[in-house]
């Protein structure tokens, strides 16, 4: 460490002689001197190094900057012109201009909105890039995700997240319906998910991790069904219609994580309320992030195939999707989940009315406070005793 | 034999051969440093190809296990479950064992080099030397992915650390289900 700090003294010594003859001129000669003679005598080499340092951050900034931009606008580019034969609505209105995406954290996180489609109430495309402009950053934290990986729970990647949430409103249906709670058939929790990312996605999203993990032959070896029951991984295949999923699944394993119908939050709710009011069915897929218009093109496939799936759902039966067994299978899940957190609550505001009470206890009485300490440790020692004897 | 008695054999030896040795002069300190980057350059091109053995193989056979927390991760999150259970593929595994392998690979070339550059030591470099090649060759994935032994018995997925004693090994995971 020495050494280094030696050497950074003798840069910084290095720094300072380098206008030696500058500050050794006299002040009377110096001001005699003409502003270009001054100019000529001193070393601005010191300087010139900062502005190339400051230009260089300037054009690493813009640079990383326009990439993500780029990536953006090819993305929506094409997901919007494909949206725009789906719903009446896409995108934003702003300021008077067209704006295909709105951007957050400097330009790291985009966000997209259709909606207006019989079947489909919206569909929220949202890509989360890396901060490109800020390479030392995004060096510093691959740095310490490869060697302290359990410090991170996030999933520190590019992707997009498509949300497809469905109305249960055909075409002609009165307005009235739009207003009316969906059904039930659509409280299930079913996915497709590629083997590169499982345990990932079971992580990350809190209904994969109440999910039973079942390779199937009827899937490509690439992925896994992840559903709440069994029998609820045949719906991608009785409901969805259109191009055959194996063939579609095959040629987006490249760069899709996974296809999930779920009605549960993605992160784990705290509270009951918070469960109820975070209740909301709808249809992920998630992907790598890609700018390649054949690989786009299997996107909107796939969105495609979750639209007839929706479609379909709508005007099939109950006992089609949900039979009795399941049912009460998903019921008794969400019954035993909705338990569990209920009583870890339990237990907080049990645990807080305590501290309440021994806080409040010292603010009165000091010495009663004194004496319930005593009184725990005279039990504490009466216990030790007895399990010795 | 057990690795780690082995691996404990191996130092004594070391430490005999070491003894043998003038430390102070410049050739010996010379062919001990070549002795040490030629080793663990022989390491990382083992973990290197097995890598991209498994790459190529491409074995998606889904692999359930439960993983042990480590201690600094109990203590800090001790209300956390004491158990994760991982889902992934056996190409997956293979790959991070060998990442594993190649990240304490590197943490020893950082401490032999503060031990030797900085604080003037070599006779750590020469018992550094061997460990490295002997360590590779006895990972489960290398012996699977390079020699081609089958990956069951000892070489089973999730692969367990022999214990020290000969006594049953602390099978920390405790589920490993296979499905092709």
């Amino acid at each position: 460490m020495s050494a280094f700090i030696k050497s950074l003294g003798d840069l910084f010594e290095k720094g300072n002689q380098l206008n030696l003859p500058y500050y050794l001129t006299p002040y009377e000669q110096i001001s005699e001197m003409s502003i270009w003679e001054r100019c000529k005598l001193y070393n601005f080499t010191f300087e010139a190094g900062c502005v190339i340092v400051l230009l260089l951050l300037l054009f690493v900034f813009s640079f990383g900057k326009n990439t993500n931009v780029n990536t953006a606008n090819k993305i929506y580019g094409y997901l919007n012109d494909y949206l725009k034969t789906e719903f009446s609505t896409v995108a934003f209105y702003r300021k008077g201009e067209n704006t295909p995406y709105v951007e957050e954290n400097s330009n790291t996180f985009f966000t997209s909105f259709a909606t207006g489609r019989a079947y489909i109430e919206s569909v929220t495309v949202r890509t989360e890039l890396l901060a490109k402009f800020n390479p030392l950053s995004i060096f510093v934290e691959r740095l310490l995700r490869y060697y302290f990986a359990y410090l991170f729970t996030d999933a520190a990647v590019e992707n997009i997240e498509i949300t497809i949430k469905p109305n249960n409103v055909p075409l002609n249906a009165p307005v009235k319906k739009l207003e009316e709670p969906l059904p039930s058939k659509y409280s299930f929790i079913s996915a497709i998910v590629s083997k590169s990312c499982m345990n990932k996605s079971r992580v990350n999203n809190y209904y994969m991790g109440l999910t039973q993990v079942v390779e199937s032959p009827n899937l490509p070896i690439e992925y896994i069904f992840m559903s709440e029951s069994n029998q609820l991984n045949s719906i991608f295949k009785k409901l969805g219609s259109g191009n055959d999923l194996n063939t579609l699944l095959k040629k987006s394993s490249s760069f899709l994580n996974y296809l999930a119908f779920t009605d549960l939050p993605s992160e784990k709710p705290l509270t009951d309320t918070e469960w109820e009011k975070n209740l909301e069915p709808r249809c992920v897929i998630s992907t790598k992030v890609t700018t390649d218009p054949k690989e786009l093109k299997l996107i909107t496939e796939l969105i495609d195939f979750v639209f007839t799936i929706y479609e379909h759902l709508s005007e099939t039966d109950m006992s089609v999707v949900l039979s009795g067994d399941i049912s009460k299978k998903v019921k008794n899940l969400r019954t035993q989940e909705l338990n569990k957190i209920v009583k870890t609550m339990k237990e907080v505001a049990l645990e807080m009315a305590k501290e309440k009470k021994q806080e409040d206890m010292k603010k009165t009485n000091p010495q009663a406070e004194a004496a319930l300490l005593a009184k725990r440790e005279r039990r504490k020692k009466h216990r030790q005793q007895k399990g010795a004897m | 034999m057990n690795p780690a008695v082995t691996n404990i054999g191996l130092m004594l030896l070391m430490n005999q051969f070491a003894k043998r040795l003038d430390m102070e002069n410049k050739d010996t300190i010379f062919y001990i440093r070549v002795a040490f980057v030629a080793m663990n350059l022989i390491t990382y091109l083992v973990y290197q190809y097995t890598r991209m053995q498994i790459i190529k193989r491409n074995d998606l056979t889904t692999l359930k296990y439960k993983e042990q927390k480590s201690a600094f991760q109990s203590m800090s999150d001790p209300n956390a479950a004491t158990d994760d259970m991982h889902i992934t593929t056996h190409r997956d595994y293979d790959l991070g064992q060998v990442d594993t392998a190649i990240k304490g690979m590197y943490s020893s070339l950082a401490m032999m080099g503060f031990m030797h550059l900085y604080m003037g030591y070599t006779q750590p470099l020469l018992m550094q030397s061997v460990s490295p090649v002997k360590g590779a060759f006895e990972s489960p994935a290398v012996k699977i992915h390079l020699f081609g032994k089958e990956a069951a018995g000892a070489l089973k997925r999730p692969f367990t650390a022999p214990s020290m004693f000969g006594g049953a090994p602390k099978n920390e995971e405790v589920e490993a289900k296979k499905e092709k």
